[in-house]
């Protein structure tokens, strides 16, 4: 692959004709798909798919992004056939403990397979190794600069186009020199506009210990009536996740928020605050358990994926809010916002959440507490106060939501998104539609359960993962009411 | 306790209402209506159910559990939950006069109307509730089977009837569960209000034995009521709160994703529950199946059409009988099938043949074989199902989908709802505003479960986990053709 494409920037984006209201999908097909989880730590693997539900051929771009920030560690594209599944592996490779990204078939890629670190099938290939350009060199953000920053993150697949004519026959029939160079096809006449109807799913598996933690990807609906393509520019160099469509009066997110669906509309300078939109979450909601008699821990991923629009400094294409700090600005690898915690038990007793303790010195592997400093953060419950790896994913972003006083095996957890002090952060509104609380956030809840007094013979891991479910709210803070 | 069961036999209620907004599935997981696909006992599982009342109000929400041939009522009670309360329960199986029986153990204080201590009995230190077979034997015969077994697998929703406040919402919070019991007193006086929503579920099929598990969110319905779903005249046991959906006009709404759009749809009351199949049409369900012999793979797919029985319950319908192809068991014995067209694609888009089993293979059954024919169907890809059922669940409706030809070991799937007779799709006919909706209103997921005999000598690995498959939806004219939604 070509590393120095990787190096790279944001782009302002085309204008496209009038479109209706990006929406999340329940069906769980979309033109974008948002993942929100990969690791490689702790001798985990995630393996993905992406599935063209449709009879059309696509080509969608791929963006593998770290967990401090969100910069990009691997971007390529994926040109999938009538009905084709595209699949993949993250894992680290044995050759140089480096994350890897394995391809398991043989949909066409733009770079092509030769262009890949590892061509062959050896040591897990064919697979490409995941690149540190984006937060090194000319590109370093202030946060760490090793390779390890790479262990973790999310990813986004976006569709650029569907392809008709000879484009189509080339997806069908593996003709995969025909995409080695995306610049021409930006402008040829077998592009039509993205259709939407991808979808995806993951998992992170641990062979050795026999778990399983699987999800669906987040589906957008809505999201471009024009191909994603810029003439004359690389296309590896588009940031199609950052370029939704844009009506001539703005762009239109609908958002379901206390009982109604309600259209949101931003102009065309803060379009990617209708993506922030879709996303926004007042309060995130779902089960915790710590169970000594089961063995049983549990841990929420918490993604971010329009964070970096916000937040990653020099890179933002928006205001900070509803984020409130700036990446570096509350430590040299952070960007903290505070949520509050409420847990309560299974009798809705309300159950305090206690912060601390503080230890002087600090140890050596602090977590933050109530806050969400990452592009990527993992809330573990319960969990100790050095917390080198959390205990069911080995995050190393691992956060602490309080001490449960008294102690509480398992409950209902509300973390309430976006706190500063007594107020709260928000997405100002755009020209319509009110203001949104909370951070714009993804998840999903990571139970595992370890049974030593099973059958003889039977490993017994059980895991579950569960998309964490979430409130929206509207805020005072906007310059229209709440509907 | 039998008897506050026995008027199953269900009333259904079209309740008028105050203007409110139309249903939708919320994509954020909460709402006033939980839809749950599944619940079995079977080949040694439990489903273990959660329902968290995320607001600070105190909710009376009515639990409805569903046998999975005709979907009629095994179970109705009543919860309460306070504010930010979580009831959870179990499904299980429980020695009934020494026959192996479906039953519900509660291990949570949240009060129930009938109390718990009235319920059958207690099992491994908590309360338990049998299963009743009477909404399909004792009179309310359907011409499906009548015998316990029917009771095994299913599926269940529950519905939001009304908040409760002052002295209701103190006594939900303390546990004072005697002042709940007569629910038409309640309904009569001055402490109820609309439900507004909140609620969240979650589900998980757990084989202590064999370490898996399968779980899942319920599908969330909100804006389903805008009035109380109680009534001051009839038995909350037989008021179906399931099939009361209103948006407080006379007409009903509802809001259905379709492709890019979203689209707005109209019911008139005689056809309200409508509304709700329309926001679970699938013109086509997708997902992944494996059935690898090296990682000991097998998948599932359980289908539940739980909005089924309005339409195709024979003597229960309360609406027209599209989008379903026949009434149970007029056309089918034991059944109401609707074909499906099953089309495997490889990992290369490659489309593979999937065919029918020969006939005399196992299992012997008279219906077809491309069919979802039940309210709960488990599709299986694997072996074909035998004595104990389909390899995943172990479960005893259903039908199978295997016979990849060439053989394939993993690949996309998509099951497509197709008609009979002159109707080529079936589709869910348009009401007084709106286009009609192609196919059938199905919810699901996918069950996989991989064997692997060789991570550690002597050391078996059960990996498995449940994953929602994924819809699409299309919209039509007023003869079932595909047209470009409004």
């Amino acid at each position: 692959m070509r590393p120095r494409l990787l190096g790279l920037c944001l782009l302002a984006c085309a204008v496209a004709p009038a479109q209706a209201a990006m929406f999340i999908n329940p069906r769980g097909t979309g033109q974008v798909l948002l993942y929100p989880y990969y690791t490689v730590n702790a001798g985990q693997q995630t393996i993905f798919s992406l599935a063209n539900t449709t009879p059309r051929a696509k080509i969608v771009q791929v963006n593998f992004r770290e967990a401090y920030n969100g910069r990009l560690v691997l971007r390529f594209d994926v040109i999938l056939g009538a009905n084709d599944t595209w699949t993949g592996t993250v894992f680290e490779s044995p050759a140089d403990g480096i994350t890897h990204l394995g391809r398991r078939d043989d949909s066409c890629t733009s770079p092509t397979l030769d262009a890949w670190t590892n061509p062959g099938t050896a040591n897990g290939g064919p697979s490409q190794s995941f690149l540190p350009f984006d937060y090194t060199g000319n590109n370093e953000d202030g946060g760490p600069r090793a390779a390890t920053r790479m262990r973790e993150g999310y990813f986004e697949f976006v569709e650029r186009a569907e392809l008709v004519d000879d484009l189509a026959v080339a997806a069908n029939t593996r003709n995969c020199n025909r995409f080695a160079d995306l610049k021409p096809i930006a402008t040829h006449a077998s592009l039509r506009p993205p259709a939407g109807g991808l979808r995806g799913s993951f998992a992170v598996v641990d062979v050795a210990e026999g778990t399983i933690l699987a999800g669906n990807a987040t589906a957008i609906e809505g999201f471009s009536t024009t191909p994603h393509f810029v003439p004359n520019e690389n296309p590896i160099l588009f940031d199609a996740f950052a370029a939704p469509a844009v009506a001539a009066d703005g762009i239109r997110a609908r958002v379901p928020v206390d009982g109604k669906l309600v259209e949101f509309t931003y102009p065309a300078n803060r379009k990617v605050d209708a993506l922030s939109a879709l996303l926004m979450t007042d309060a995130l909601l779902g089960d915790v358990t710590h169970e000594a008699g089961l063995g049983s821990n549990s841990e929420w991923v918490i993604s971010a994926p329009t964070k970096r629009f916000h937040a990653d400094g020099d890179r933002a294409l928006t205001q900070l809010a509803p984020f409130a700090n700036l990446f570096g600005a509350s430590g040299p690898d952070r960007a903290c916002t505070a949520f509050a915690a409420t847990l309560h038990d299974r009798r809705g007793r309300s159950v305090a959440l206690l912060p601390g303790p503080f230890l002087d010195p600090p140890p050596p592997f602090e977590p933050p507490q109530f806050m969400l400093c990452h592009a990527v953060d993992v809330v573990a419950y319960d969990a100790p106060p050095s917390l080198e790896a959390t205990p069911v994913l080995g995050s190393a972003f691992g956060a602490r939501a309080g001490e449960a006083s008294p102690a509480t095996d398992a409950g209902s957890l509300e973390l309430t998104l976006g706190v500063i002090g007594d107020q709260r952060t928000f997405l100002p509104a755009g020209t319509d539609g009110p203001a949104l609380r909370g951070l714009p956030v993804i998840g999903f809840e990571a139970v595992k359960y370890v049974n030593g007094n099973l059958t003889p013979g039977v490993l017994a891991n059980y895991t579950l993962g569960r998309a964490l479910t979430s409130r929206a709210a509207c805020s005072s803070g906007g310059s229209a009411p709440c509907p | 306790m039998s008897h506050l069961f026995r008027s199953l036999g269900a009333v259904l209620l079209a309740a008028a209402a105050l203007p409110a907004s139309a249903v939708y599935v919320n994509s954020r997981g909460t709402g006033q209506a939980l839809l749950f696909p599944y619940y079995t006992v079977n080949a040694g599982q439990q489903t273990i159910l959660s329902v968290v009342n995320t607001t600070p109000r105190t909710k009376l929400a009515e639990v409805s559990f569903r046998e999975a041939y005709n979907g009629r009522v095994v179970l109705r009670f009543d919860v309460v939950l306070a504010p930010h309360d979580t009831w959870t329960a179990t499904t299980f199986e429980h020695l009934d006069q020494n026959r192996p029986a479906a039953a519900v153990g509660v291990r949570d204080d949240s009060c129930t109307v009938p109390g718990v201590d009235v319920w059958t009995g207690t099992a491994f230190g908590a309360p338990y509730q049998l299963f009743l077979p009477y909404d399909y034997s004792d009179g309310n015969e359907d011409g499906g089977p009548t015998g316990p077994d029917r009771m095994r697998e299913g599926y269940f929703h529950i519905v939001e009837r009304a908040e409760l406040f002052g002295d209701l919402n103190t006594a939900a919070i303390q546990r004072q569960c005697g002042v709940f019991q007569d629910l038409r007193a309640i309904a009569a006086g001055p402490l109820t209000r609309p439900p507004s929503g909140g609620l969240r579920g979650s589900f998980a099929i757990v084989d202590v034995a064999e370490g898996t598990l399968f779980g899942g969110n319920a599908t969330a319905l909100e804006a389903f009521s805008s009035t109380q779903l109680l009534s001051t005249t009839i038995d909350p046991a037989a008021y179906d709160a399931f099939a009361s959906v209103n948006d407080g006009g006379s007409a009903v709404r509802a809001q259905v994703f379709v492709g890019g759009k979203l689209v707005d749809l109209v019911y008139p009351p005689h056809r309200a529950a409508n509304a709700v199949s329309a926001v679970l049409m699938a013109d086509a369900l997708s997902g992944d199946v494996s059935r690898e012999a090296g990682l000991g793979s097998n998948t599932e797919w359980v289908v539940t059409a739980p909005t089924k029985r309005f339409h195709a319950d024979a003597t229960r319908a309360v609406t027209q009988l599209a989008p379903f192809a026949s009434a149970f068991d007029t056309t089918d014995r034991d059944a109401s099938c609707s074909p499906f067209d099953a089309t495997l694609f490889d990992r290369q888009g490659r489309t593979i043949a999937v065919t029918p089993d020969p006939v005399g293979s196992p299992p012997v059954s008279t219906l077809p074989q491309f069919a979802f024919c039940h309210a709960t169907d488990v599709v299986s890809f694997g072996p074909a199902p035998g004595v104990d059922g389909t390899p995943v669940l172990g479960a005893r409706v259903g039908t199978h989908v295997g016979n990849p030809v060439p053989a394939t070991e993993t690949g996309l799937l998509t099951l497509t709802p197709v008609g009979g007779g002159n109707i080529p799709r079936p589709f869910l006919p348009a009401g007084s505003a709106g286009p009609g909706l192609r196919g059938l209103p199905l919810i699901g997921f996918e069950a996989l479960k991989y064997i692997n005999g060789n991570v550690t000598p002597g050391v078996l690995a059960n990996y498995t986990l449940g994953r929602p498959l994924n819809t699409t939806a299309n919209c039509t004219d007023t003869v079932g053709t595909a047209v470009v939604c409004p």
